[in-house]
């Protein structure tokens, strides 16, 4: 190979590996960093700029954040960005063997990137993921068994199984330790709540989804961010709120990449009815919502806005609590008891009332004496389970 | 290989540029003819027939669907007159309007307003500050941030008698307290360490400086889960303390278990102490629609209340807040029920005559949707007040003339350089308040107030 082509092809083929090893470890940490960068032309936005810190250089990250809603654009400006290094390296090192060198830098640049981030892509896959209710991909992450190295995918990975209806069948394959594996309520944090107004939107509380929503925008530097303008626009939208809608996309389409998206939102906020303030207005008896998840999906069954994702949550939440009074009063008398799932018959089974129990599937009743059996004669925690992913492994056992 | 680009290509580029310059310019030229329409044109923001201050910064407007226009102008005494003239890009003929007049009056306005900027979520900030707007101009520029107290929070500012020179604002957070600034000289006082220990909530400074009556509210916060109004803010408790700069102390005002006191306010006077309350039904928020404030009064002199509380007004259907008076009238506003309007769409501004005990609704300057606080200009003539008319969740300022008979003029929004600008703001203005002046810049001596909090 000629030394001309060898340092055309170097370089090249150090774009390459470089785009390709960023596309495939950290394409969902650009994608999270498009959701809660901004770059608008507007007023407010160029003041907060100039009062902070570094503009210039936060005008150029803020300002190429918005291409990262592609997902080749992130890796491709790395990629860019290391190639130049290289260049400048090459140019300036000229003794330095040209391939050595370029195996070094990779070798390096991989190094740096793992394996921190790695954790960051899984989060940020999972968090990409449940925000387009992509749930397959939500549990392809969060198994069970990353879940018991990293705890933060538990509530993501039973937030995927209530929406696809599997929550009781699945939650205790997951190392959860109780209610708060759930939900990140007490999580004041932007994942914390991010998670929360992705639950409120599942579970249709779309004034909570919103709240959560301006929460984690209140974590950003200017308070708002692209990702949570879309979430505000679609929110608004759901709730028939013509004019806050129509003002979010007017706001997104200051975001040169983004204003296709606002234009396309504003034609369907456009083509909303007008509403009369007069059929909305203040409510002293509507239900209010606290950081008391178990409460508010109380309130929710009772101003009847109970779906069945919600109703498995609730179910879930009081088995994570081991309340299993409150759990056997949210089936109606005429329940079918054998038609429930193994989990919700296994925490019936503790309870010691004779209907319930007449209720419940004799192969339930049969497993759980053997399990009694085996469980009088266990020894320690530290002995292998009896029945993996059973309620009362959770409930005797404590996981 | 490096090409230097040869003149022809740059000729050409040069063609295309002088062409598309020429077609754009043809595009956007105006129509020579226009069908009369009558009514005034539709503008955002909405300014025919307002009246405003001499001096005012220039009204800027556009066509609320966006089309081009042209202004034709002329003053006929107090009053000018414009005509435009709009049109579709590219269509041959446009529409001429009405000319509406925009009122010029002579009656003095206060150079300034202080106001503060938040996002209008529900718990959390991001960044926060108190700005003053200059009137005559589109000068904005900060009295205080929250960086100067670690992004916390900084609110309830009130200035002695309207004077830039005096004022006062809660900094919540670490090293928090009530910040006072006299002149040069700033300090922060934390009001829960001294007296009663109790905090500081609504302020309002005695006319005459000595003294600054506080509410102190122990405010809680509930969101409704599926309704148009996301929330309600309410009092578990709340009492009247005084604060006296002149000895640095704190008494108790006003203080029951039964009712529940807050937004005080001045007669311009002194003599008279007026404020709201309510019987507290208890078990709020599940009882918050029994929660109906009532407007008191009392003798004022010496630090202390000098005679009898009063009802003014009050009744089981409304509830009163910010209670401000100007001569013989009193402008509040009035929501259902509850303590917190500015979530309350049905809140609106009323006016009552102290002299007869009239009360009417301002419906001049009410709209569908929020109308809360209020603020009256030094002389009387104008007022400033909060509401949420252009998108219901976005507080925005809008200015009325008071004519001193109880009747107020069509409302201005505050005028901005680019008229989207009140769409594309993502902040809500909050607690306008006019001043005689510009406050001086005190940013660094209040931030070094919450250095010396850190480094104790």
């Amino acid at each position: 190979m000629n030394s001309r082509l060898k340092n055309r092809l170097v370089p090249l083929l150090l774009f390459v590996a470089v785009f390709v090893a960023v596309f495939l470890l950290l394409r969902y940490t650009f994608l999270q960093k498009e959701y809660f960068g901004l770059f608008l032309n507007t007023p407010d936005y160029w003041t907060d700029l100039w009062n902070g810190p570094h503009p210039l250089w936060t005008l150029a990250g803020d300002f190429l954040s918005q291409f990262y809603r592609l997902s080749w654009v992130g890796p491709a400006l790395t990629a860019l960005l290391a190639t130049g290094c290289f260049l400048l390296l090459r140019l300036f090192l000229k003794r330095f063997q040209i391939p050595l060198a370029a195996v070094i830098f990779t070798a390096l640049l991989v190094a740096a990137l793992l394996p921190k981030a790695r954790e960051r892509e899984r989060w940020a896959k999972v968090e990409y993921a449940s925000l387009h209710m992509q749930w397959d991909k939500v549990l392809s992450v969060a198994t069970p068994e990353a879940s018991a190295e990293d705890r933060v995918l538990i509530p993501y990975a039973l937030l995927a199984h209530s929406e696809r209806g599997t929550l009781p069948q699945n939650m205790f394959r997951y190392p959860v330790l109780g209610p708060e594996d759930i939900d990140l309520e007490g999580e004041l944090t932007r994942h914390g709540y991010y998670f929360t107004s992705l639950v409120n939107e599942c579970m249709g509380c779309t004034n909570e989804a919103i709240h959560n929503t301006f929460q984690a925008a209140c974590t950003t530097p200017y308070g708002t961010s692209f990702g949570t303008l879309r979430q505000l626009i679609k929110f608004n939208i759901a709730s028939g709120n013509k004019a806050m809608a129509r003002k979010y996309c007017d706001i997104l389409e200051k975001s040169p990449f983004n204003a296709a998206t606002a234009r396309s939102a504003r034609k369907v906020v456009e083509a909303m009815p007008e509403r009369s303030y007069l059929d909305h207005g203040p409510s002293d008896t509507a239900a209010v919502i606290t950081h008391n998840t178990i409460r508010n999906l109380r309130l929710l069954a009772g101003a009847g806005y109970f779906n069945a994702a919600a109703a498995d949550r609730y179910r879930c939440l009081l088995l994570l609590q081991r309340d299993l009074r409150s759990f056997a009063s949210s089936f109606p008398p005429e329940e079918d008891l054998t038609a429930l799932p193994v989990t919700y018959q296994q925490a019936l089974c503790l309870i010691s009332d004779r209907d319930i129990q007449r209720r419940l599937s004799p192969a339930v009743l049969e497993s759980f004496n053997q399990y009694m059996q085996e469980y009088n004669n266990l020894r320690s925690k530290e002995d292998d389970p009896i029945l993996p992913g059973s309620f009362w492994e959770y409930y005797f056992l404590g996981y | 290989m490096d090409v230097e680009p040869k003149p022809s290509n740059m000729y050409g580029q040069f063609r295309f540029i002088v062409l598309f310059t020429l077609l754009a310019a043809l595009c956007g030229c105006s129509p020579k003819e226009f069908d009369e329409q009558d009514g005034y044109p539709p503008i955002f923001p909405d300014y025919t027939g307002v009246t405003v201050p001499e001096g005012s910064a220039p009204l800027t407007f556009r066509m609320e669907d966006g089309r081009k226009f042209r202004l034709e102008q002329r003053r006929e005494g107090d009053t000018l007159w414009t005509t435009v003239k709009a049109w579709r890009r590219g269509a041959r003929r446009g529409t001429r309007y009405a000319p509406f007049p925009i009122i010029y009056s002579h009656d003095p306005i206060d150079p300034y307003i202080v106001y503060r900027l938040i996002e209008p979520g529900y718990e959390s900030w991001r960044n926060m500050g108190l700005y003053q707007r200059e009137l005559s101009s589109y000068d904005e520029s900060p009295v205080v941030t929250n960086r100067a107290n670690n992004l916390g929070c900084v609110n309830c500012h009130t200035f002695d008698g309207g004077s830039p020179e005096r004022m006062l604002f809660h900094a919540r957070g670490r090293g928090g307290g009530t910040v006072f600034a006299d002149g040069d000289n700033v300090k922060v006082l934390n009001l829960t360490q001294v007296g009663p220990h109790r905090q500081g909530t609504y302020p309002a400074w005695h006319p005459e400086g000595r003294y600054v009556v506080f509410s102190s509210n122990n405010t809680r916060q509930c969101f409704t889960i599926r309704n148009d109004q996301p929330i309600e803010v309410y009092d578990t408790d709340s009492d009247l303390i005084v604060y006296d700069s002149a000895t640095d102390s704190v008494q108790m005002l006003v203080e029951t278990r039964e009712t529940l006191e807050t937004f005080p306010s001045w007669s311009p006077d002194g003599k008279t102490l007026y404020w709201c309350e309510a019987v507290d039904p208890g078990r709020i928020p599940a009882s918050r629609g029994e929660v109906h404030y009532r407007l008191m009064a009392a003798p004022f002199a010496d630090g202390a209340l000098a005679g009898e509380p009063r009802i003014v007004f009050g009744n089981d259907s409304l509830s009163v807040s910010f209670p401000r008076v100007n001569g013989r009238w009193l402008l509040f506003t009035a929501a259902s029920f509850g303590t917190f309007p500015i979530w309350h769409k049905e809140a609106e501004l009323m006016l009552l005559d102290l002299e007869t005990g009239a009360v009417r609704t301002v419906t001049e300057l009410n709209s569908d949707q929020t109308d809360s606080y209020h603020s009256w200009s030094s002389g009387g003539q104008w007022v400033v007040f909060s509401s949420r008319r252009l998108d219901g969740r976005y507080t925005r300022l809008f200015i009325s003339h008071f004519d001193g008979e109880g009747h107020f003029s069509k409302p201005f929004l505050l005028p901005q350089e680019d008229p989207d600008f009140n769409q594309l703001r993502l902040k809500s203005y909050n607690i306008p308040e006019f001043i005689t002046g510009r406050v001086p810049d005190r940013q660094e001596a209040i931030a070094g107030l919450f250095k010396e909090e850190e480094t104790k």
